[in-house]
């Protein structure tokens, strides 16, 4: 029971990071000159980058949902 | 917005349009399983994962995200990119705390989201509190989305401008309030179904148009690398100050919506809200990164140079204007495009509407005024504050736009984020944290709104002193009203949270209050 408690919380801990680290290269902040060839679709190099990671931060998004998301057969053992 | 008069069988069709959401109220009514607030509000049992995700993307993405997205990216190019990523961290921050909040909602009956606070903190002042700062910043966003018909109906009409912006609040409002009547919850998921699907619709249309008639984004890119570079560059440091500031702002606050929390309740089951939620977190790139596009085919296009910053929230409407002239088909394309303003403008708006209702009739009413209210009365005196709030929010609108000096969109909504922001201890934290104090939310987010307010009304881009400020506040023109502290690009929430979340922590640590942690 403790190993599967301290496993989650290690999970959780990962995923916050990992959102975090996702967030904060989606902001372009480590492009210097430069950051715009080759375009992408027509788009500047920073701008497809960071829709990418948009990408990424969605598909994530709906992994973790899937991994993690409680059932209602969980809830009904839960109010027991 | 521009004039795009349409013809009485174009109109006729977006009548026809507006018709059959009434048709859907009645059908709404006739599925009431039980005249109660349960019933009126959440739709009973809850409603399915189609209804789900299309209820909170027609909620989600409003008029804004056509007129406001659009004309914001022309004003400062790609960097508004950002608004891709700040809608998606509203979806992000519901895998913290929408599971939870879905199973006790189911266990305890919640109907408002004050009750998630009332059930797990039982400090009256808190609840009361809450529900005050979320009824008067979506209140705020109500007006923005009356305003926004309006001028719709202005735009596509020959009359007289005056009388088609009252005609358009007037009759758009009581299309809404009626099927919102009729069929409560139930009729406004069920519109915002159709709603949501004639937006997404809208997006693909919009998209496919823009890039027919003003040429790639490859093409765009080059013309505005030599006529506006700094549109396309890579953002400064104030920018990205500002990017990271939106990310966190909006993804709290927009989390927080009361109607998205009512939705997160009305999920019928954890898989229904489940797959909902990994659903919406791939719909900005549908929605919010189509507004960018679009915004930036029309910054590079020669037809829209004579369009200044000041106009920019009309772009939208120029290129349907421009557009429509080429053929028959683009002109009924543009007529499915203003069928998808209209259907984003009044599912966001009735959602609100609803959501204001029941926060008034249970949080105040109900919990404050009469107790013994039996669910007949409180369902109907629901539906008369409903009357009462679009009536009152309908004359704001009318005389707002009478006025010389007229508030703009995003001025109204400007502050809306940043309140809404401030009930993310009492929910996120209060929802983990079981050693949080009953009244330390209370003081936390009384401390954080009076934060935001003053850094709202006294701190801003000009570098005048708050004495200064304060002046020009009460005797000069309305200037101050700056969401962002400009000359660093941070928005005030961030710090009135700072300063909340500080509250709290010393509250629950130092004080000897209860701690009320009620079935967590």
């Amino acid at each position: 029971m403790r190993d599967h408690k301290s496993k989650s919380s290690r999970l959780s801990w990962l995923l916050v990071f990992g959102f975090a680290l996702l967030f904060i290269f989606a902001v372009p902040w480590y492009w210097g000159e430069g950051g715009e060839k080759p375009l992408i679709f027509g788009m500047p190099l920073w701008v497809g980058v960071s829709t990418f990671i948009s990408f990424l931060i969605s598909s994530l998004t709906a992994w973790v949902a899937f991994r993690t998301w409680p059932s209602d057969s969980d809830e009904s053992e839960g109010d027991e | 917005m521009s004039k795009i008069p349409l013809g009485p069988i174009e109109l006729g069709f977006i009548a026809i349009y507006l018709l059959s959401l009434i048709g859907i109220g009645y059908w709404g009514m006739r599925a009431r399983t039980e005249n109660s607030l349960k019933d009126f509000y959440l739709a009973g049992s809850g409603v399915g994962f189609m209804v789900l995700v299309l209820t909170l993307y027609a909620t989600q993405y409003s008029g804004n995200t056509l007129f406001a997205f659009t004309g914001k990216t022309f004003r400062i190019g790609y960097p508004w990119l950002m608004s891709v990523h700040f809608m998606t961290s509203i979806i992000v921050v519901y895998l913290v705390f929408a599971p939870r909040l879905h199973s006790l909602a189911k266990r305890e009956n919640f109907i408002t989201p004050a009750d998630f606070l009332e059930h797990r903190f039982a400090h009256r002042p808190y609840t009361v509190l809450a529900s005050i700062t979320m009824v008067l910043a979506i209140g705020n966003y109500l007006l923005a989305q009356l305003t926004s018909m309006g001028l719709l109906l202005q735009g596509i009409t020959e009359f007289d401008e005056r009388t088609a912006f009252i005609a358009g609040v007037i009759l758009l409002a009581v299309i809404m309030l009626v099927y919102e009547t009729l069929g409560g919850f139930r009729a406004v998921a069920w519109t915002d179904m159709i709603q949501g699907g004639i937006l997404m619709v809208g997006f693909v249309v919009l998209l496919f148009v823009v890039l027919d008639h003003f040429g790639g984004l490859g093409n765009s890119y080059e013309l505005l690398k030599s006529s506006k570079p700094e549109k396309v560059s890579v953002p400064n440091s104030i920018m990205i100050r500002q990017w990271f500031s939106y990310i966190f702002v909006v993804g709290l606050g927009g989390a927080l919506y009361p109607q998205a929390i009512q939705r997160i309740y009305a999920a019928r089951s954890q898989k229904v809200l489940r797959n909902g939620v990994a659903t919406m977190a791939f719909l900005p790139l549908t929605a919010s990164l189509v507004a960018v596009l679009v915004g930036i085919t029309a910054l590079a296009s020669p037809e829209l140079s004579g369009l200044s910053s000041e106009d920019s929230d009309r772009v939208f409407s120029e290129v349907c204007r421009i557009v429509m002239g080429k053929s028959v088909i683009h002109r009924w394309l543009v007529v499915l495009l203003l069928a998808a303003v209209l259907a984003a403008l009044m599912s966001t708006a009735d959602s609100v509407l609803l959501s204001v209702s029941s926060m008034l009739t249970k949080d105040i009413y109900h919990r404050q005024i009469n107790t013994k209210a039996s669910q007949a009365k409180l369902t109907l005196i629901g539906k008369l504050i409903s009357l009462v709030v679009v009536v009152s929010m309908a004359s704001v609108a009318i005389y707002l736009q009478s006025l010389e000096n007229k508030p703009t969109l995003v001025k109204l909504m400007n502050m809306k984020f940043d309140m809404l922001m401030q009930l993310a201890p009492g929910f996120i934290l209060g929802m983990y944290w079981q050693g949080m104090k009953a009244n330390a939310p209370f003081w936390g987010l009384l401390s954080g709104l009076i934060a935001v307010f003053v850094l709202y009304f006294f701190v801003s881009s000009n570098n005048l002193t708050i004495i200064e400020e304060w002046v020009n506040f009460r005797y000069g023109p309305l200037k101050v009203t700056q969401g962002t502290l400009g000359n660093w690009g941070v928005h005030g929430g961030v710090f009135g949270l700072m300063v909340n979340i500080l509250v709290v922590v010393i509250i629950s640590k130092f004080s000897r209050g209860n701690k009320s942690s009620i079935g967590l």
